[in-house]
């Protein structure tokens, strides 16, 4: 080629398929997170829960085979480990019933008891892992492209800004899953290996689509949420800062209305908190009979939530480049 | 002040990464440069000297003192950082003045001092703009405004002219010409040789956390005679001159890239000494025209590359 | 002193942006929101309409007998801090029994007590605290990220002198917020003792401000890279958590302290600070000895933050940044 000409050279190599640009920019957000050894600990803690509740599935499936011993330590450790919060039957007399219920159909009672411990593990230990992970993970993933102005390297290149957009959002969700959906299916595949015989699939076959659901009503409305308050900033701090604040104030509010309100809580302020909106529609996906069957409202709340912040989101990547 | 940087066996870790390396060294007052490439060592080495960084063995002492953790100390250094790290959302002369008050200046003499320095680096016409709004040239400008604002004895910086136009590296280079003309004792650290060779001849050469070298420019010329080195000569005959040249016994290659006399002739030689005093003699014996006879001698990139050479057993 | 000052004042200049400014305004508006809410909430109750409207799902009467079948945000809670009901009851039935069938306001023996918690919660304890959280946490991370962190450090008492002064700025925007929260947030409110309450939460923010800070800041210099996470981590485990523990280990949390404040200074009802489960939350300590308390631990931490501050080699990070 000759040295005078200087015009705009083709690139001559292969190239991947532009529907997966976005998974570079995952893929190297996800590599810049795992750096964190926090996120790590974090990671090895949330997965914790699962485990012992693997624990109590096999002491409810051992007792349920007749073993006495297995039903005295069942009774015994069940009020510890699940939430005693979440329904009756997840108590001590709660738990009895059960397996006196499962004589009649085992199968409905173990997809109760299944359940009941899938939603301890997503409305009791998993949401103090997610409220720190993602605030460790999602406020410098915009925050700081737009501080560096890394903007002008990534759209320099065949990237679109929705590109970019998924490419963040995959990182999150990818942390996400790793501490929702990935320990529920793990403690689902423990129910299984842990049973008498294969037979139990039939009556729990719902749970790891349930699961999968549930997993994705908390990630996408959290992270979408996160990613909009990392763009809304140039210093990560501030967004830290303020997710943290969303769930504290949340909580808070919450918390306060409801019980200094003199009579029934208002379900309308209950949505002020996300911990409140989270926790019932996990419990109404998980199984109906343990939620409020009812969570039109809250889904519509997620989903407002969801796409205000993709929009903010969209609007902030679009936006120039301030010197 | 006898000393004013005393160094003894001086090594530096940060986990398994080695910063420096056992460096003893002795300086009086005056300036000097601190060479070294990147990753050389150069920052953790001035680190130390600002007392930002303890010793993992050895000892350091700074005019006299330890300087880690000393207040007395820091009222006669002045540090200029290779980063920027300024304010964003302040001008440049609220900053100085903020930093001359925590040196204990008063406030209308703070301020009158910081636009006095602000005016030496030329930087009067944008002293009251936010630094955010400033180009590089002009930050590292006052970057160095603030490092000579409280008047220390000895001036500390770490790469002072990156990213300065021409214009500007000839006004800081000159006026820290004249800081160490003046009497004062300054260390400049920097890759780029002839920034260092502008306002100084005494340096230090470091690479990978060791000292290679110190002293001054014709100190190590004279070293450089006796280590190995190329020259290149440009001549009238340069296949006539280099058949003489390999009778040498202390020559290690010689090589002609054409046919012409425009083409030089390079020769390594392990001592060039022997080379210089050998060339009297064939030069005229062969009736050969020397039009030209290039070594680095001038130039520290030689001193330097042999000098990295030899530290890697290279040569 | 002077370069304290001048360091405070620099510092304070510094920190006002419209996003510092935007937040101040956020966090003082939480202990306004929450009373209007309440009140909105009473006095939607209060209306034939809404009862007559609400009724066959808000009978709470129905709800409490229903209880062992409902999840639960639905079912009554153990006692809080929050609900003067769950303290002046004996039990759970009782608690319920006086619950039951109520809407509308309550009692107005009741609101200096109900309120006094309430803006404790969302004055000192939330407000303020989150405000010193802010600017408190991240003073050292926040000099290290911007690579501010040497020019400090190469002045005599840079460090000490910058820490100070952030740890004054802080104390600054928490009192400020937390108070004009407080105060505006009063002003909407209807009960007796109103002066009291504001005193005594005045007095609450500038302990919780002056104590949090501190706090704060040292846990900002032990781990300043996750400074944020952390404090929020502390805050959730050590004060909220741990403070509320019938054991000694909660007499080291500024929440202990600042709640026995609360419960000696502010007007609550007799039954209130008679009740059992009042005194698993605040001890019998007078009020000069929290106040002790307080300053000691106050000392301790900050002495420690300015010393791991200047003690600690910061600037390896900010190589390790470049």
């Amino acid at each position: 080629m000759g040295i005078h000409n200087l015009g705009y050279r083709h690139w001559q190599g292969d190239r991947t398929s532009s529907a997966f640009h976005w998974l570079v920019v995952a893929e190297n957000g996800i590599r810049r997170a795992w750096g964190s050894s926090w996120l790590r600990r974090m990671l090895f803690f949330a997965w914790l829960p699962s485990i012992s509740m693997g624990f109590l599935i096999f002491l409810y499936e051992q007792s349920e085979s007749g073993s006495p011993a297995s039903r005295a330590t069942l009774l015994q450790l069940s009020p510890l480990l699940m939430d005693s919060d979440t329904d009756i039957r997840n108590t001590r007399s709660g738990v009895l019933d059960l397996l006196t219920k499962s004589r009649e159909s085992p199968g409905e009672a173990r997809h109760t008891f299944w359940s009941s411990l899938l939603l301890t593990l997503f409305r009791r230990s998993q949401p103090f892992i997610l409220i720190p992970m993602i605030g460790i993970i999602a406020p410098p993933l915009i925050s700081q492209d737009i501080r560096s102005r890394a903007f002008l390297i990534y759209f320099s290149r065949p990237l679109s800004r929705t590109q970019y957009v998924v490419g963040k959002l995959a990182t999150v969700l990818f942390y996400v899953f790793l501490i929702t959906l990935l320990p529920a299916l793990l403690l689902f595949c423990t129910g299984v290996l842990l049973s008498p015989d294969l037979s139990v699939l039939s009556s729990t076959l719902d749970l790891p689509l349930r699961i999968f659901a549930a997993s994705v009503v908390i990630a996408l409305p959290t992270a979408s949420l996160a990613l909009m308050l990392s763009s809304l900033t140039v210093e990560s701090r501030f967004a830290a800062f303020a997710w943290f604040s969303l769930w504290i104030f949340g909580a808070f509010t919450a918390s306060l209305i409801t019980n200094a309100q003199w009579g029934a809580p208002d379900s309308g302020l209950r949505y002020l908190s996300l911990f409140e909106l989270f926790s019932d529609v996990t419990a109404t996906i998980l199984d109906p009979d343990l939620g409020d069957r009812e969570i039109v409202e809250q889904l519509s709340v997620l989903t407002v939530i969801t796409g205000v912040s993709m929009a903010v989101l969209i609007r902030r990547i679009s936006a120039p480049l301030q010197a | 002040m006898e000393t004013l940087i005393r160094l003894e066996e001086v090594t530096k870790i940060y986990g398994t990464v080695l910063g420096v390396n056992d460096v003893t060294l002795s300086l009086p007052p005056g300036g000097y440069g601190l060479l070294g490439p990147n990753g050389a060592g150069k920052s953790t080495l001035l680190n130390l000297l600002i007392g930002q960084l303890s010793p993992t063995r050895g000892s350091v002492s700074v005019m006299g003192e330890n300087p880690r953790g000393n207040n007395r100390l820091m009222k006669h250094i002045g540090f200029c950082p290779a980063y920027e790290g300024m304010y964003a959302r302040v001008s440049g002369l609220d900053w100085i003045t903020y930093l001359l008050r925590l040196q204990g200046h008063p406030r209308k003499a703070a301020r009158e001092r910081a636009a006095e320095c602000l005016e030496m680096v030329q930087m009067q016409h944008a002293m009251e703009k936010w630094i955010s709004k400033y180009s590089r040239g002009m930050r590292q400008r006052t970057k160095l405004a603030q490092a000579i604002a409280h008047d220390p004895q000895f001036l500390i910086l770490d790469e002072p002219l990156s990213g300065l136009d021409p214009v500007g590296r000839s006004t800081v280079t000159s006026f820290l010409k004249k800081w160490v003309d003046g009497g004062r004792s300054m260390l400049i650290a920097s890759h780029v040789l002839h920034e260092v060779e502008a306002v100084t001849r005494s340096f230090l050469l470091i690479s990978d956390g060791r000292l290679l070298a110190s002293g001054t420019a014709s100190e190590v010329h004279q070293m450089l005679l006796q280590v190995p080195m190329e020259i290149q000569i440009w001549c009238s005959d340069p296949r006539r001159l280099a058949a003489s040249i390999v009778t040498d016994t202390h020559t290690h290659t010689v090589s002609i890239t054409g046919s012409g006399a425009e083409n030089p002739l390079t020769v390594s030689t392990a001592n060039a000494a022997q080379l210089a005093s050998g060339l009297n003699t064939w030069i005229p014996e062969a009736g050969i025209t020397l039009h030209r006879l290039a070594t680095s001698d001038d130039s520290l990139q030689s001193l330097f590359n042999a000098l990295m050479k030899i530290h890697r057993g290279e040569m | 002193m002077n370069k304290l000052i001048t360091s405070f004042q620099y510092e304070l200049r510094r920190t006002v942006s419209s996003t510092r400014v935007l937040w101040w305004i956020v966090l003082s508006a939480f202990p306004i929101l929450i009373p209007v809410l309440l009140q909105w909430a009473w006095n939607r109750d209060r209306t034939p309409d809404f009862r007559e409207q609400n009724r066959p799902q808000t009978n709470i009467a129905i709800e409490i007998e229903r209880s062992s079948e409902l999840p639960s945000a639905r079912r009554p809670r153990r006692p809080r801090l929050d609900d003067a009901d769950s303290f002046t009851a004996n039990n759970d039935d009782e608690w319920r029994s006086r619950r039951r069938g109520r809407r509308g306001p309550p009692p107005e023996e009741y609101l200096p007590t109900i309120w006094s918690v309430i803006f404790f919660v969302t004055g000192p304890s939330v407000c303020c605290a989150m405000s010193v959280l802010l600017t408190a946490a991240p003073a050292v991370a926040s000099e290290i990220e911007q690579r501010s962190w040497i020019y400090i450090a190469t002045r005599p008492y840079g460090i000490q002198t910058m820490m100070l002064g952030k740890y004054l700025t802080a104390v600054l925007w928490g009192i400020t917020s937390s108070i004009i929260g407080v105060s505006v947030g009063l002003l909407l409110t209807e009960s007796a003792q109103r002066l009291q309450i504001w005193q005594t939460l005045v007095g609450l923010s500038i302990c919780s401000a002056f104590a949090y800070a501190a706090v704060y800041m040292f846990l900002g210099a032990i781990l300043p890279r996750r400074a944020m996470v952390l404090c929020v981590i502390y805050t959730a485990i050590a004060e909220i958590i741990i403070g509320s523990f019938p054991a000694v280990i909660n007499r080291f949390t500024v929440q202990y302290r600042l709640r026995a404040l609360l419960v000696e200074w502010a007007p609550v009802s007799k039954e209130f600070r008679s009740n059992e489960a009042v005194d698993w939350y605040i001890g019998e300590q007078g009020s000069g000895n929290h106040l002790v308390w307080l300053a000691v631990l106050t000392a301790i931490t900050l002495t420690l933050a300015v010393q791991l501050a200047q003690r600690r080699e910061f600037a390896a990070s900010v190589e390790g940044d470049l």
